[in-house]
């Protein structure tokens, strides 16, 4: 019978690796969006695509700033920048994108105007402006321009519809462009890093500032790298080593292995089979699976030394009752995530529910078979085991000792609620490489001007309502905060502002003036009134898009635009980092209600399947590790975030493991679990706990409320098999 | 006839060579153009622009300050226009208003024409920007400047400066033709 269920056990896995496979073959099988976790409404749609629109384009820009003493030097080695970047196949430069916006607004100038509003339109100031131009030095006033547009509205469009940005002075030049690839593709990083360094290998004389995400993202993507290196070994190398001082024996590795993959695998392929796409962010939830379903395999190992390797059946039957009440109250709680009508939490139900069960099955089923003939030398593992095991068992804490550790415990928790504070700003949460700061800020200064993640999104039936929206809350800005966006109806105003701009520039400037300026220029040429077709320049086509059958623009704002940001009917103003902080915010909220749900299933679970208050005992322990674990990342200053809270789950888990083998050990008089419960503490805090020692401020306190809570909820395990020990006594 | 003739040959010689020879005086006289010590103060400056389909070039006037790293370009006639030049960027104010950065091409155009150095008499700096050919004229030299950038190729076809003691005069000759010219004296002159 256990055959089959070894049988029906296997084909699940091989099932799901072969879902798993399929699946990832669809490029939508995991999403990266947090957006598509945020709580829904009408508009979210609209909202989404946009954010998603803003981003791409920020995301994809790239700007190298190159400067030295030797002009000619730094010329030729901005070109060979630009070729280099262009040879990887993601970069284009901007050459021509700079052409394309003059060809626009020359062919559009009778129909555009500097001011976003038309009734501060000032005829007067756009006659000052062209003989400024005229007459100050150096401008770009060409005889032909003249000709064809006396007021030289070309040149004067071309300085106010865009934010203030101006070129480097002096002997530097910049390298401008956009990637046509995900700046977070690991191959576009790649590629554009080394470009770089082989152009920079090429170039040491010259003076570089570099800004863009690429950059940023490269460097994060390889400090993760080292990090999974460093922590990833040290991690794996001190569990293997910690198992083999036990076990003695590489054949108990490789099953806890192979039992961790198993769980993995169904958890996945369960997720990838009710989701359409599984967020990455579940991953986070499946590291914590790796801590709690490995421990279900060192449990039934250590059946082996300590009961003289008895049969396959008497080594189950001894792990069978606890193993199978830290599964299912470890589904119970996991699955009690799904009933929050949050995405993310659904997704993380299902993937830990496959996974605990998976482990479960898999470690009751097909590791008894994979570890069922003792060793050459069985009785001397047993006694290396037993030798191990003394200490422990022996082991009984003091009055002061205990007294101690509870007082270290409330001063912890103390000093924990004394700097307790919260972190849901994403853009706290990745540490920025301080010498790309310092590059962006040279590119900043030699620019004059400085992007926000800020932006006006605006909508309507069709791009031509969606434009007169966005020219109400334009119209509505002081002109110089107006001025601090690049927005589309600049460019390309709405029909009636078309109109309306033709009839302004015909009445107060053309028709009283145009006549008397060319006499007065002494134009021998005739204007001309074709100006050309021109297509609306890539850079303005990119913020223009449509979603769920409307029409939206976006519209990055600058600083000075940001602060005086108006909205009107149809237009609002999106901070996309706000919008992710608030989700984390939310759902730091309801992982704390659901980790309070969790524990009252497993307090409901006990009572049901032991029948005796003191059971509830067992709770002793993830209680105390879920206190501590948050109050000691506090009481050393680290504040409390979702992730945080996400790492309770796996506290929880694995203090209800540690808690009910000892006290099923307590209560039957079986084998004792001292060591084994030693043992999965240690390879949790090892596979999860580590983490904290991350950079990265989600990785790094994820781990760390793991470290504390598993070390509190090891700790405080054993009250419930003393109350046990001391109950059946009195019995 | 023939001592005639040759009293003629030898008076247009010696009239030549009076001529040639006041010349290299006056060359002689003058500084050398490249290696002319930056000189800063206040100038007056005309500027006449000549630009094709237009019937009578366009003239302003005004004073410069020429600072160490800034030029202050103050043109006073026809109207008031204030064009500041620094390290940092560029500034424009019309008529006594507000400074406006200056973006886009036309920025780029004017840091990388060296105005600064060219106003200032360092025109030995501007070889990173120009290949620089000085050449001998009848009132001291002339520096022609042509772009070593594309991008300034494609507007410019070349700047010539002339002066004697300093830049006395500046010639911007445009891609298309166009044409201006730059005359400067020491302010109060």
């Amino acid at each position: 019978m256990r055959h089959w269920g070894a049988i029906l056990c296997a084909v699940w896995i091989a099932l799901a690796c072969v879902i798993i496979g399929v699946r990832v073959q669809d490029g939508r099988a995991f999403d990266t969006d947090i957006q598509n976790l945020l709580p829904q409404n009408a508009l979210e749609p609209l909202v989404r695509a946009a954010v998603g629109d803003a981003g791409r384009m920020a995301a994809s820009r790239v700007t190298v700033l190159v400067s030295g003493e030797d002009f000619t030097r730094v010329s030729d080695a901005r070109a060979d920048l630009q070729s280099a970047l262009a040879a990887t196949g993601f970069f284009a430069a901007d050459a021509e994108a700079g052409e394309a916006m003059a060809r626009w607004v020359y062919a559009n100038r009778n129909e555009l105007i500097c001011e976003t509003d038309p009734a501060r339109f000032d005829a007067d100031a756009v006659r000052a402006r062209a003989d400024a131009l005229l007459y100050a030095p150096a401008s770009m006033v060409t005889g032909d321009l003249l000709a064809r547009d006396p007021f030289l509205l070309t040149l004067q469009l071309a300085q106010c519809l865009s934010p203030q940005a101006g070129a480097p002075a002096g002997d530097a030049l910049l390298a401008t462009g956009s990637l046509n690839a995900s700046p977070f593709r690991i191959d576009v990083q790649d590629a554009v890093r080394a470009a770089y360094d082989d152009w920079r290998a090429r170039w040491p004389d010259v003076e570089v500032a570099r800004a863009g995400a690429v950059f940023y993202a490269e460097a994060g993507a390889r400090q993760a790298r080292a990090e999974i290196a460093l922590i990833g070994g040290v991690s794996a190398v001190g569990i293997f080593a910690l198992l083999f001082v036990c076990f003695r024996r590489s054949q108990a590795m490789l099953v806890t292995l192979l039992s961790t993959l198993a769980s993995l695998a169904g958890s996945l392929a369960a997720a990838l089979l009710m989701f359409e796409s599984v967020h990455v962010l579940v991953f986070v939830f499946g590291s914590a699976l790796i801590g709690i379903t490995s421990d279900y395999a060192l449990h039934y190992l250590a059946t082996g030394p300590q009961g003289g390797w008895a049969p396959r059946a008497a080594r189950v039957r001894a792990v069978a009752r606890p193993l199978a009440i830290c599964a299912l109250s470890t589904s119970l709680g996991f699955a009690g995530l799904g009933l929050f009508g949050v995405a993310i939490f659904q997704q993380v139900a299902v993937f830990s529910v496959a996974g605990v069960l998976t482990a479960w099955w898999f470690t009751m089923t097909i590791l008894p078979l994979l570890d069922q003939r003792a060793p050459r030398k069985a009785a001397q593992h047993g006694a290396w085991w037993a030798k191990l095991e003394r200490p422990f068992v022996a082991f009984r804490p003091g009055r002061r000792l205990i007294w101690a550790s509870a007082g270290i415990g409330v001063a912890i928790i103390a000093l924990g609620i004394l700097r307790f504070s919260v972190l849901d700003d994403v853009r706290a949460f990745q540490p920025v490489s301080a010498e790309l700061a310092g590059e962006e800020a040279r590119v900043r200064e030699a620019l004059g001007f400085a992007a926000s993640p800020v932006f006006l999104l605006s909508h309507g039936a069709d791009g031509d309502e969606a434009r007169a929206h966005e020219e109400a809350s334009l119209a509505a800005m002081p002109q110089a905060a107006a001025r601090d966006t690049l927005a589309v109806s600049r460019f390309d105003p709405s029909d009636a502002r078309r109109a309306e701009n033709a009839a302004l520039l015909n009445a107060q400037l053309f028709e009283p003036h145009l006549a008397a300026r060319r006499d007065a220029l002494g134009l021998t040429r005739a204007a001309e009134e074709h100006s050309g077709a021109a297509a609306l320049p890539q850079l303005l086509a990119a913020l223009e898009g449509q979603a769920e059958g409307r029409a939206y623009l976006v519209a990055p704002f600058g600083p000075a635009a940001a602060a005086q940001a108006q909205t009107s009917a149809g237009s609002i103003l999106i901070d996309p980092a706000a919008r992710y902080s608030q989700a984390l915010k939310s759902f730091r909220e309801l992982a704390v209600w659901a980790v309070i749900a969790v524990f009252g299933a497993c307090a409901v679970l006990v009572l049901a399947l032991y029948r005796r208050w003191r059971a509830l005992s067992v709770l002793v322990a993830p209680a105390a590790g879920a206190l501590i674990g948050l109050a000691l990342p506090a009481a050393l200053g680290m504040p409390i975030s979702f992730f945080s809270v996400a790492a309770l789950f796996v506290v929880m888990g694995a203090g209800i493991d540690h808690s009910v083998f000892l006290f099923e050990a307590a209560e039957t008089d079986g084998q004792s679990k001292e060591l084994v419960v030693f043992l999965a503490a240690l390879t949790t805090i090892l596979a999860v706990g580590l983490l904290g020692l991350s950079g990265t401020y989600p990785v790094a306190s994820f781990g760390l409320v793991v470290a504390a809570g598993v070390t509190a909820a090891y700790a405080a395990s054993f009250i419930p098999a003393r109350r046990s020990v001391r109950a059946h006594n009195q019995d | 006839m023939a001592g005639a003739a040759n009293l003629a040959r030898q008076a247009r010689a010696l009239f030549a060579a009076c001529i040639l020879s006041f010349s290299g005086v006056a060359y002689a006289q003058c500084a050398d153009p490249l290696a002319l010590e930056p000189e800063f103060g206040a100038f007056a400056f005309t500027q006449t622009r000549h630009l094709s389909g237009v019937r009578a070039p366009l003239v302003s006037r005004g004073q410069a300050i020429v600072a160490q790293g800034s030029v202050d370009w103050r043109v006073t006639s026809p109207l008031d226009i204030r064009t500041q030049i620094t390290a940092s960027g560029i500034t424009q104010s019309i008529e006594g208003g507000a400074p406006q950065r200056l973006g886009g091409q036309g920025d780029a155009f004017l840091a990388s024409a060296g105005l600064l150095q060219l106003l200032s008499g360092d025109l030995a700096s501007l070889a990173n920007h120009y290949n620089i050919a000085p050449t001998r004229a009848p009132s001291g030299w002339r520096v022609r400047l042509t772009p070593k950038s594309e991008n300034a190729a494609r507007f410019i076809l070349y700047i010539e400066a002339g002066g004697c003691e300093r830049v006395a005069r500046v010639e911007v000759r445009q891609a298309n033709g166009d044409w201006m010219e730059i005359a400067l004296s020491p302010a109060g002159d």
